[in-house]
């Protein structure tokens, strides 16, 4: 297959709102983290940078799923995400080194992204539950829905899945696009900075296709998203500060 | 034969009595974080809304963690860093001087607070900073919680 990374002979793959949300999640990811682990460094006794960031994450997911149907080609679900016996053929055609290139999520890369999804916004939605075991006074807005054994029982698997579910999925998905790029010479890093891949032969599609007035498409997904997140928080009856 | 058998129960009755002092220092040092824990839950549900605001109470609980502050600096001897269940970290020992110094912290932040809380107001915006000891020590310093 021909590979160039000249601007004239790459394609686009991915749109602008896509690479945002990409990024914005690895930072909100990161940032969460941080304002666990550094919140009395930071002076932020009642973890409210942490609670600000896990809305933040859930809006970002939601409109991840919103952007499935009204985003562009390569983002949108149908696009993507095939039988679980399709991406298990595409891993056995890797293991025997058989060349298949695909512009978008390639069949086994679905169910990563379905996976680094469906656990960022299972740890999200534990945080809208969990109580900062210290009695500091730092409290998710929905924990009082819930009894007290089950917001202790959530609050240890916010904890849990951090570390012994979230990251190592977060570990494997960047080593893989690591290792596409270095051994298979197929630059997924860099199409998700630049939105482009070099021009080939791809299974899926040949170039992306860009939804008319992205910016403004994503906007009203986000609006919506956002909506929904503390709409929906606050249907509950939880308190978002 | 007499000399080794009395060199023997020495031995066994030494060490005994090392084993059990290490015990006894893990068990106090395990109720003195109890009785902090304790007084945090109390003030923990006045922040929360699940409990009335009271400020006897809440006074109570800063003596209780001052008292205990320093009364865990006496409890971390270096033959109490296993047995008992407990929960402490071997980090404890290997930056000793800096678990004192959070104690020391923890025992002037709760007397500070002490001095400052006089309404429900004021409770609010000190509590969770004398808090803070907790999460920030029991990160470095305490197994993750089982809950």
């Amino acid at each position: 297959m021909p590979r160039n990374s000249s601007p004239e002979l790459s394609v686009g793959a991915w749109d602008l709102p896509t690479r945002l949300f990409h990024w914005t999640l690895v930072l909100c990811v990161l940032s969460a983290w941080v304002s666990f682990r550094y919140a009395e460094l930071i002076s932020d006794h009642l973890m409210r940078w942490h609670r600000w960031n896990g809305y933040a994450i859930l809006v970002l997911l939601v409109w991840r799923v919103l952007w499935g149907f009204a985003g562009s080609s390569t983002s949108r679900f149908s696009s993507f995400v095939r039988w679980p016996w399709t991406a298990a053929g595409y891993a056995f055609d890797l293991v025997r080194g058989r060349d298949r290139h695909f512009l978008g999520h390639n069949p086994l890369g679905t169910y990563m992204i379905l996976a680094l999804l469906a656990v960022v916004g299972t740890q999200a939605t534990l945080g809208l539950f969990t109580v900062e075991h210290n009695d500091s006074g730092a409290y998710g807005p929905l924990y009082r829905m819930v009894s007290e054994a089950t917001w202790k029982l959530l609050s240890r698997w916010h904890r849990w899945i951090f570390y012994w579910v979230l990251l190592p999925l977060i570990g494997a998905h960047f080593t893989a696009n690591l290792l596409y790029g270095l051994v298979r010479k197929d630059p997924l890093i860099t199409a998700m900075i630049t939105g482009r891949k070099p021009a080939g032969d791809y299974e899926d599609l040949a170039e992306v296709e860009i939804v008319a007035r992205p910016m403004l498409r994503a906007l009203v997904c986000l609006f919506l998203a956002a909506a929904i997140v503390f709409g929906g928080i606050v249907a509950l009856g939880g308190r978002l500060t | 034969m007499l000399r080794l058998v009395s060199v023997v129960a020495a031995l066994a009755v030494g060490a005994t009595f090392a084993y059990a002092q290490n015990l006894n220092v893990i068990k106090e040092r395990k109720e003195a974080m109890k009785a902090v824990g304790g007084a945090a839950g109390a003030g923990g549900k006045m922040m929360k809304g699940e409990a009335p605001f009271e400020l006897a109470k809440v006074q109570a609980s800063l003596k209780t963690y001052q008292d205990n502050a320093i009364k865990v600096k006496g409890l971390v001897p270096d033959d109490s860093k296993t047995g008992g269940d407990t929960e402490a970290l071997p980090s404890i020992w290997e930056k000793k001087a800096d678990f004192l110094a959070r104690l020391d912290k923890m025992a002037a932040d709760a007397k500070a607070a002490s001095g400052v809380i006089k309404d429900e107001a004021s409770f609010k915006a000190e509590w969770p900073k004398v808090m803070s000891n907790c999460g920030g020590c029991h990160k470095e310093y305490r197994k993750p919680p089982k809950q």
